[in-house]
């Protein structure tokens, strides 16, 4: 069997980039990958792209800006997940044996709505009737909250500090400081129960990784990281009950994970999970397995999910700390693995990291918790 | 010929009754499954034997949040139904997870608010 390595990441840092364009935001990135991989352009065989909001023929704009050109370009949209769709599709073409290196990139720029909530299809009949995508999250919140005994405002407070203090050691990050639990709870309201530092800011970037079948590269590059799993699925609509604590999708796709890798919940060092909300990585603790159902908030109030701990989740911050440009999440979280893994995360390096998961979901769409999950598996090599 | 479903001008629509308001659901005569907002063919069997289906609205209160992003701020929610469809609407009032809610308005959007005892 094929294996597929990643041989090389880069993101931009984080943030409001008003005056970079999405050419502006992921050429830099996916030059510095293409140089790292050691590849030169006319090696690499084609170029999937994941953003939601960048229009007409994003990766052509920014593939003419590398040189590029003549090789299929795939524009890849999954809300949340269009990032990590890239590099699913990536993984797949490399498989099928149709490329032997393909460049993945992630990019979006959210800072062209001005503010406020995500823009939603306005033709879907919830965001008609006021749905935010903020909101999805409280009502997740909401009931965690009068669902679990154990569980206060105060562990979705310290959800954001953990986040915010893993920010504060990566350089890549939008918010790169400190706050409290007090910080967090007084903090201004954005969706009962959740305030505005329960929530991933609106943010600007881009994340690009080169992926490749073949282990010359590999080895010519330097450390890597090999491929184990990769998994997409979308959501399965359901119009009448729906527990809002158990985000099915996000346990189906973990499940096939770790069936696909052989892999154990238990023997991963690092996960960037989607925590795109405070609430949304309690829930994900249990749906990836590093938490049994109803033992999220001991994991995180035991320190098992931060430097030291079993598995640490979010060491480059999150989309709570490191941002949340769209289509940019799924591969930034990749560069983020590439690092861990290959032992260049610098401050909030994971001691002996070898195994690491990835995970995004998103999409407000009526009936379906999400639209779209992607996770994947990486092992050092 | 296969015409366009003109799903944007004829959704969610609340019909006024007597003692109340009913939701204009679609049901599916060849599976029964029912579906609000209403749809032109079944999304289970993909049949179009497809007829209006009209629905009590009074349910039991999921989940709601308040929004505070706009200003006026507004309540969302999710309504259980006893026919086992869920509906996402407006909430108003004061509620709690677990109430007894209806449909106050005939107006889009959907509006709940807590039935009055």
């Amino acid at each position: 069997m094929t294996d597929t390595f990643v041989v090389s990441a880069a993101m931009v840092k984080m943030g409001k980039h008003r005056e970079s364009s999405y050419v502006g935001l992921a050429a830099p990135a996916a030059a510095q990958a293409i140089r790292e991989s050691g590849l030169n352009a006319s090696q690499i065989d084609a170029i999937v792209v994941g953003n939601s909001f960048g229009n007409m023929l994003t990766g052509q704009r920014i593939a003419k800006n590398l040189g590029l050109g003549g090789i299929p370009i795939v524009n890849a949209e999954n809300a949340c997940s269009g990032g990590a769709t890239a590099v699913h599709l990536a993984h797949e073409g490399i498989q099928q044996g149709r490329y032997r290196a393909v460049l993945a990139i992630g990019v979006e720029k959210l800072t062209q709505f001005g503010g406020g909530t995500l823009p939603l299809v306005a033709e879907d009949w919830e965001v008609q009737n006021g749905i935010v995508m903020p909101a999805i999250y409280a009502m997740r919140a909401q009931r965690f909250l009068h669902e679990r005994d154990d569980a206060t405002l105060n562990d979705l407070a310290l959800v954001s500090v953990k986040a915010r203090r893993h920010g504060a050691l990566n350089p890549y990050a939008q918010f790169q400081s400190e706050v409290t639990v007090d910080d967090v709870l007084n903090s201004r309201p954005i969706a009962d129960p959740l305030t505005l530092m329960m929530c991933c800011p609106t943010g600007d970037g881009a994340a690009a990784v080169v992926m490749t079948s073949d282990p010359n590269v590999a080895r010519d590059a330097g450390n890597s990281m090999r491929v184990r799993a990769s998994i997409l699925h979308s959501g399965v609509f359901e119009a009448g009950f729906r527990d809002m604590t158990t985000p099915q999708i996000s346990y189906d796709s973990a499940r096939d994970a770790y069936t696909q890798s052989g892999v154990d919940p238990k023997d991963l060092d690092v996960v960037e999970l989607h925590d795109a909300f405070s609430i949304a990585e309690l829930i994900y603790y249990e749906a990836l397995g590093l938490a049994d159902r109803g033992d999220a908030v001991k994991l995180l109030r035991d320190g098992e999910t931060t430097f030291g701990g079993r598995t640490v989740v979010n060491p480059s911050g999150g989309l709570l700390a490191k941002g949340h440009p769209v289509g940019a999440s799924g591969v930034a979280q990749v560069v983020e693995a590439f690092w861990q893994l290959t032992d260049r995360a610098g401050k909030r390096q994971v001691d002996k990291a070898n195994l690491a998961l990835t995970h995004v979901t998103g999409g407000g769409i009526s009936g379906y918790d999400h639209g779209s999950c992607c996770v994947h598996i990486f092992e050092g090599v | 010929m296969l015409e366009a479903w003109k799903d944007l001008a004829d959704t969610g629509r609340v019909e006024e009754v007597d003692d109340g308001f009913q939701l204009v659901a679609s049901r599916c005569d060849v599976c029964d499954d029912v579906a609000f907002p209403a749809t032109q063919f079944c999304r289970r069997c993909l049949s179009r034997q497809v007829h209006s289906n009209f629905i009590d609205p009074a349910g039991q209160l999921y989940a709601f949040s308040t929004i505070h992003t706009v200003d006026p701020v507004y309540t969302v929610g999710y309504v259980d139904l006893p026919t086992g469809l869920r509906v996402f609407g407006r909430v108003v009032g004061d509620v709690s997870i677990g109430d007894a809610v209806t449909l106050v308005s005939a107006t889009l959007p959907l509006t709940f608010g807590r039935m009055e005892s």
